[in-house]
């Protein structure tokens, strides 16, 4: 599986390889091509906020695997003022766009799950996960695939010497 | 009205991608959608002005590539809906949530017309309980909290109800008493993080509470409303003026109820 992926927010063309990345992981995970959109457009929103407000932050973006789902997970760090109404600053029509709910509101209504931690003077953390649910032909198909693995190791037909 | 300008970006950026598409490209789809929303552009009309493009696309490929660009223009257009698709969630969220508004207006007016009935003082002697069995419901499920309580102690009574989530566990009655201890005269908001500051409430895991205490006309206070662990966030200032309210009706109704009982012949 992918290691985390970690790219410097400067400019809007720092956006570039956020959004590739995002979309490529995404894909590997297994969501769908829409999905995959959607997740590149939080990554957008969220990248345009750093540059916009802070000028430097860092995205980094991981795979998670559970159970029976898959998962994608952002982190967006920056060190700048940190925002001081959170929740003033994720409901829709606050700050920019003139109330169309873009920004960090929109973000937060693409993905499943969305945290914000923000510190005057110390910046603000966003960690957003997108899930996929993992159907069972996947499941067991794994299931097969670890079963037949376990035959082809030593000893796995019980003649251990 | 779209501007001819961003009829114009929107059939070059298209063209550009069905050319040579990378994420660059699709960028400028997603950049596209977001203007199209800024300037308020229905998607119908981005939806027109993407076939159009598409068109011009297609007319300039050869036969054998319009496949190729078919499949590209769905990505692109795909990527310029992206923003409609974010207000769109905003609208939804903002309709449920206009929804719930509905539901709790609905219910206080209910339990106001109750805690108002001229007849609730007359109809029987455990009226006050009553009463506060059914704030603590109401305030519970107006503030999304999981337990509530309400008690009154006034006229050499000690009356108390409680309300507790169907899904919630049982929780032992002594934390709520000590809970109620917290919060006394004002009312206290105190988030998960307040709470572990609290040094009363050390032992107790944490969670969020409201309290807002039952005023006598003369001001003393006679009781406490009391709300715990909210599922989702924490206790707003719009769930403490709920609860303000409710508790300012429950007291009036509950010194009605005594004033009743003081002067009614026996």
């Amino acid at each position: 599986m992918t290691d985390d992926i970690r790219i410097l927010i400067t400019s809007d063309e720092d956006m570039l390889p956020a959004r590739s990345h995002a979309r490529a992981l995404a894909l590997e995970l297994g969501f769908t091509r829409t999905d995959a959109t959607l997740i590149a457009t939080a990554i957008s929103e969220i990248a345009r906020n750093i540059v916009v407000h802070v000028g430097k932050g860092e995205i980094t973006m991981k795979p998670v695997q559970e159970e029976d789902r898959n998962g994608l997970v952002v982190v967006a760090q920056d060190a700048g003022p940190g925002i001081a109404d959170l929740s003033a600053a994720l409901e829709q029509g606050f700050a920019s766009r003139g109330g169309l709910g873009l920004g960090l509101p929109g973000a937060r209504r693409l993905m499943d799950e969305f945290e914000i931690q923000s510190e005057r003077g110390r910046g603000t953390t966003i960690t957003m996960t997108k899930w996929r649910l993992r159907d069972e032909l996947e499941l067991l198909r794994e299931r097969r695939a670890r079963l037949d693995g376990r035959a082809g190791e030593p000893g796995s037909d019980g003649s251990a010497s | 009205m779209i501007s001819s300008g961003f009829r114009r970006s929107y059939v070059e950026a298209l063209d550009r991608h069905t050319r040579r598409a990378d994420e660059a490209t699709l960028r400028d789809g997603y950049e596209l959608g977001r203007r199209a929303v800024a300037e308020r552009c229905s998607a119908l009309e981005l939806a027109a002005i993407h076939h159009d493009a598409l068109a011009a696309s297609l007319t300039a490929a050869s036969d054998t590539a319009a496949a190729d660009v078919v499949v590209a223009a769905a990505s692109f257009f795909q990527e310029s809906l992206s923003a409609f698709e974010m207000v769109h969630r905003g609208f939804r969220e903002a309709a449920s949530a206009a929804a719930a508004e509905r539901r709790s207006a609905a219910m206080l007016r209910r339990l106001s017309s109750f805690l108002a009935d001229a007849s609730l003082s007359a109809r029987q002697t455990e009226a006050d309980v009553e009463v506060l069995h059914l704030v603590a419901e109401h305030a519970r499920e107006l503030t999304g909290a999981t337990y509530a309580t309400a008690n009154w102690r006034a006229y050499g009574k000690d009356v108390r109800a409680r309300s507790i989530d169907v899904s919630a566990p049982e929780t032992e009655p002594e934390v709520l008493e000590r809970l109620e201890a917290v919060g006394k005269l004002l009312p206290t908001r105190l988030s998960r993080v307040d709470w572990t500051a609290e040094p009363a409430l050390r032992d107790v895991p944490p969670s969020n509470l409201l309290s807002v205490p039952l005023t006598a006309l003369d001001g003393e206070p006679v009781g406490l409303l009391l709300l715990v662990e909210k599922g989702t966030g924490e206790f707003t200032v719009v769930d403490e003026a709920v609860a303000v309210h409710l508790a300012e009706m429950t007291a009036a109704a509950l010194e009605r109820v005594e004033l009743y009982r003081s002067t009614a012949p026996s």
